[in-house]
């Protein structure tokens, strides 16, 4: 709940602050910025599920070039003992064969070779590792459409589960219909058990959907489904420093802006993550679509 | 600095000679003319007012108690006795043995299209022997531009030389390059841990119970203690002993009234003072439900009552109680200051002068979530302090004044519980483990009168710190983690850091229009904030040194030339300054604060130095007052477990300029203006960017590289007062101020951003608070 409470928080002042100083505003700008040396970007997986997981490569850019980001191709990637093939129709994204699948206590190092990002002539070589954490199995969800004021509405996504006793942590993601609407990392929520470590949770808030967004509208007969990962700390605290960086800042809350850590190394250094993680999924056929908490 | 280490030394032996040499004071030939000087309208006793022999240089001044003392060889003198805005008085006396005088002085009516009236001895600011200080003018407060209505002493302090702001809007300040916690806060002898109300908007002092209030931005006297950077020593009225009155206010955001009198004529008197918003009243009218729940508000409030138990004793009872509540339908935050103090003067002998203070304070806050629910909780927070101090003024003889004390404090800091509050919560209660400090200190200084023209000022300062148990200790490992704990038990002293902090002040008078100062003085402090943000919320919390976190040191040396022109109408000043600090504490990237019982894990140190030139010139005639200041000032922090290059301090802002000025063109009308330029605050900005899973991710500068832009703003004002009936008890007065009267838009904070429509493209935004904001006051007396 901590990860929560700060953000209920951060809210809370936003509003408060922007709506009691209505003078306040907020502008377009044009501003000069320097420039930085080009990095490697990782952004790959392996998952417990039985699927193609991905490492997608590309490279760092000055931060108002405006354009996509530059594919990595032509490198020579592998997990494990798992190669993975370039694909056809997306540059830079990798793939492992469809039957892949990763196992709870395992660890998987990334390896990718014949990458010269800097363009020197020198062949350079990245690695990480991740190892893929347990996970409890999980009751049941529900689902109930809470409504705070008028503007504020919400279907809130509530799970039945024990908590292991070690230190475990989340990343929650929804499905309408096996279709993901949490579709980016600013949907995701983590979440770690330091607050209720051990005991059974009966009906924690865990996701949400927003009947402002199209793609989260709930109708009668969806199948809602919540995916629990088992994730690292290391990941956890990964995806906490990308949202805050990605999220906004206020000189009320936030410190001073600062890199977010990544688990790639070698080379010249790069930027992203190789996550390795377990996955629950547990699923909710929607009957009354505004039932009441 | 190894000369640093020979000088506690040498104060010591320069003490114990000076003052061993003098104590057979009582039995020396000297006699005393001792006593109070008050004002004659309401009783209030004044501080720093003077005393001095005509046509002599020797003289002295009334402590904050109002109490002078001044001994002499036997003789005939004449002694004036004089205070700015005040008439003063001449009084010869055939001094043969000790005499108590008592004198009151009358408020000096304005007079227009006259110069200031001879006989005055305004020239403090080239004679004092103290630099590195600022006398804010509390009365004329009222008359400057406000914001939103409200009179703000620590916003009057931001405009001064030397001190920082670091965000539009907040209460916090820095002095000379030095943080907002280092900054030490005293209302009544009670350290103050939350100066702010809303967010720092405001400030938790009712202007209209202010009686004085002095800033020392360096060469710190040796009394005072704990803090690093600078002390604000806050005096309030002690309530008029001779007749019952009142001083109100209502302004756009707040209302305010003091009401003070006798309870016995001349003996006890009594000051209540209070302040709230009234806004939430008319919350009930709006017709949106959302709203209907909502509650918004501030109070303050004051509460002294002083007796003279004799001509040796008095004793003070006060109160401050403030508090702050925001609620709405996510939340409730509230957050509020207690402080209870009780004080007792005693006088010794005519020489001999002490005050004893006992004080209790609370300082907590607390936020909420909507009951009932299984995420529901209640996290509250709080610092409690018990404190007791003796301070001792002892006026030996015309050159040499000695002070000497000793101060003890008890902490708790209750960082944090957090508690489920719904009936079915799935939250463990969560409580990070409460710890315990004991702080203390002892002192002794003096101020000599070497010749006519040298004054040395000399003191050392022991100050001693310990944690002490009930309390859980965390050893961490190189990586920052947790390798083990130790528990102590209830009483258990479990780490003690002593330390000795010099001071030593030179004053060396040129002629009577000009003198030139220089300082040293070390401090250091014990207890600070964790707070990582720009601006600083209430939700910060105090944390104490322990074995993992070291007492901050500063060491300050301070050069300036003092120079007054046209009979001390103008008084100018150039200060220079450099300051060399250890054991400065930051926080490691993305740190994690809140909640958190390892917070000393969060924590890197390092070393940080500053250095600037201040150049103040103010004038003072009865129409036209002014002060035109300028500083250039560099702040830079090394802390490599951050970055390997030093960085920019937060509040590192170069350029400096502020002018305030007054025009009184009739008897009844004030015109006033502030302007105000600095340089914009340093940031740290994206240089270049990534995809990850969806989002743009930004890939930052050094820290603290780049900068926003230039701040700057204009604030006038018009006060317009009633006529003056004769037999009409009630003033009234007519503030109408603009506050960013050219509608600056200074840039607050600066985002970047993903565009909706089109996620490769970012671009920035700035965000500014506040556009022209107009305000009334009106300001009453009776």
């Amino acid at each position: 709940m901590k990860t929560r409470i700060f953000h209920i928080v951060k809210f809370i002042a936003f509003s408060f602050l922007f709506s009691w100083f209505s003078t306040s505003c907020t502008e377009r700008i044009d501003i000069d910025l320097d420039e930085t040396y080009t990095r490697l970007v990782v952004d790959g997986q392996i998952t417990t599920d039985t699927t193609s997981h991905f490492v997608k490569l590309t490279k760092t850019a000055d931060y108002f070039s405006n354009k996509p980001a530059e594919p990595v191709t032509g490198a020579s990637v592998s997990i494990n003992s798992f190669s993975l093939q370039e694909s056809d129709s997306v540059p830079g994204l990798y793939l492992t064969d469809p039957n892949v699948y990763g196992i709870i206590g395992e660890t998987y190092t990334l390896t990718i070779d014949n990458v010269d990002i800097d363009n020197n002539g020198e062949n350079e070589f990245y690695t990480a590792s991740s190892k893929i954490k347990t996970i409890a199995e999980g009751d049941s969800i529900d689902v109930v459409y809470r409504e705070i004021t008028d503007e504020v509405q919400f279907w809130e996504i509530q799970l039945y589960a024990q908590d292991p006793p070690e230190d475990n942590y989340y990343l929650f993601k929804v499905y309408i219909n096996d279709t993901l609407v949490t579709d980016t990392v600013d949907e995701y929520v983590t979440q770690d058990d330091q607050l209720f470590n051990g005991n059974y949770v009966p009906g924690a808030f865990v996701q949400s959907l927003s009947p402002d967004k199209p793609d989260e509208v709930l109708e009668k007969g969806d199948v809602v489904t919540l995916e629990a990962n088992g994730i690292t700390q290391d990941y956890y605290k990964f995806i906490i420093e990308l949202n805050s960086e990605t999220g906004g800042s206020n000189p009320l809350f936030s410190g001073p802006p600062a890199n977010v850590r990544s688990n790639i190394e070698g080379g010249n250094g790069a930027v992203g993550y190789f996550s390795a993680y377990s996955v629950r999924r547990l699923s909710k056929t929607i009957t009354n679509v505004y039932k009441k908490p | 600095m190894k000369n640093i280490k020979i000088l506690p030394w040498l104060i010591l032996s320069l003490l114990i000679f000076n003052v061993s040499l003098y104590a057979e004071g009582e039995e020396d030939n000297l006699v005393t003319l001792s006593g109070y000087i008050k004002d004659a309208e309401t009783g209030e006793e004044l501080i720093g007012a003077n005393v001095y022999i005509a046509g002599k240089s020797k003289g002295t001044t009334t402590n904050v108690y109002g109490f002078y003392s001044i001994s002499l060889n036997p003789g005939k003198y004449t002694f004036v006795f004089s205070f700015v805005g005040y008439q003063p008085r001449r009084q010869t006396i055939n001094l043969t043995k000790n005499k108590t005088l008592n004198i009151e002085l009358a408020p000096r009516e304005k007079q227009i299209k006259e110069i200031v009236v001879k006989g005055e001895k305004p020239d403090e600011n080239v004679v004092r022997n103290q630099m590195s200080y600022e006398k804010i003018k509390v009365k004329k407060l009222s008359e400057l531009p406000t914001f939103l209505g409200e009179t703000d002493i620590i916003k009057s302090i931001q405009l001064l030389p030397g001190v920082q702001t670091i965000s539009e809007g907040s209460s916090g300040y820095s002095v000379r390059g030095g943080s907002q916690d280092q900054n030490l806060v005293l209302l009544d002898e009670a350290t103050v841990y939350n100066i702010s109300h809303f967010l720092g908007f405001f400030s938790v002092f009712n202007n209209d119970a202010i009686k004085n209030a002095e800033l020392y931005k360096g060469d710190i006297p040796a009394r005072y203690g704990t803090r690093l950077a600078s002390v604000l020593d806050i005096r309030m009225k002690d309530g008029n002993s001779k007749k019952f009155a009142g001083t109100g206010g209502i302004g756009n955001i707040s209302s305010r009234l003091t009401l003070e009198g006798p309870i016995i004529k001349d003996k006890t008197s009594f000051l209540v003072s209070g302040r709230r918003t009234y806004f939430d009243l008319f919350i009930p009218l709006i017709p949106e439900e959302d709203i209907q729940g909502n509650k918004i508000y501030f109070y303050d409030l004051n509460a002294k009552l002083n007796h003279k138990i004799n001509e040796n004793n008095r004793i003070y009872l006060s109160g401050y109680f403030g508090q702050d509540k925001f609620k709405n339908d996510f939340s409730d935050i509230g957050y509020g200051n207690r402080t209870v103090t009780i004080r007792w003067n005693h006088l010794y002998s005519e020489r001999l002068f002490s005050n004893v203070t006992l004080v209790n304070s609370k300082y907590n806050y607390s936020l909420a979530s909507p009951e009932d629910e299984a995420w529901s909780y209640k996290w509250d927070s709080k610092l409690i302090d018990y404190c007791g101090k003796i301070d001792f003024t002892w006026y030996l003889n015309p050159s040499h004044t000695v002070r000497f004390g000793l101060s003890s404090c008890h902490h708790t800091f209750d960082p944090g519980r957090i508690k489920g509050t719904g009936e079915e919560s799935l939250f463990t209660n969560f409580k990070i483990p409460n710890k315990h400090t004991l702080e203390h200190g002892l002192y002794i200084s003096n101020e000599q009168n070497m010749t006519n023209q040298l004054t040395l000022k000399y003191g050392l300062r022991l100050s001693v710190f310990q944690n002490i148990g009930k309390g859980t200790h965390y050893n961490y490992n190189q990586n920052y983690n947790v390798t083990d704990s130790t528990y102590y038990e209830k009483g258990e002293i479990y780490n003690t850091y002593i330390g000795i902090e010099p001071r030593l002040g030179i004053k060396y008078q040129i002629n009577n229009r000009s003198s030139v100062k220089a300082s040293y003085s070390r401090t250091r402090q014990h207890i600070q904030l964790a707070q990582n943000s720009t601006a600083g919320t209430p939700l910060d919390i105090w944390f104490p040194a322990s074995p993992n976190v070291k007492p901050q040191i500063c060491d300050q040396f301070a050069l300036g030339y003092f120079r007054n022109f046209f009979n001390n109408q103008l008084e100018t000043s150039v200060e220079a300054y450099y300051k060399d600090m250890k054991h400065t504490i930051d926080f490691k990237d993305h740190a994690s604060l809140l909640l958190n019982p390892k917070l000393e894990g969060e924590l890197r140190f390092g070393d940080s130095y500053s250095y600037g030139i201040e150049f103040m010139s103010d004038l003072n005639t009865n129409i036209v007052n002014g002060r035109l200041s300028y500083t250039y000032s560099r702040t830079k922090r090394i802390i490599p477990a951050i970055q390997e290059d030093p960085f920019n301090a937060p509040y590192d802002r170069p350029h400096n300029i502020s002018l305030v000025m007054s025009y009184n063109f009739s008897p009844r009308t004030v015109l006033s203006a502030n302007w105000t330029y600095k340089t914009g605050q340093p940031v740290t900005f994206p240089t270049g960017r990534f995809e990850y899973d969806g989002v743009i991710v930004p890939v930052y500068s050094d820290r603290n590289d780049y900068r926003l832009s230039d701040y700057h703003r204009l604030d006038l004002s018009l006060t317009i007062k009633s006529k003056d009936k004769p037999g009409k008890k009630w003033k009234g007065e007519w503030n109408f101020s603009i506050y960013n009267a050219y509608a600056r838009k200074n840039t607050w904070a600066i985002s970047f951003v993903q565009d909706e429509n089109n996620p490769d493209i970012t671009y920035a935004e700035k965000t500014y608070l506040f556009s022209i904001i107009p305000s009334i006051t009106y300001n009453f007396k009776f």
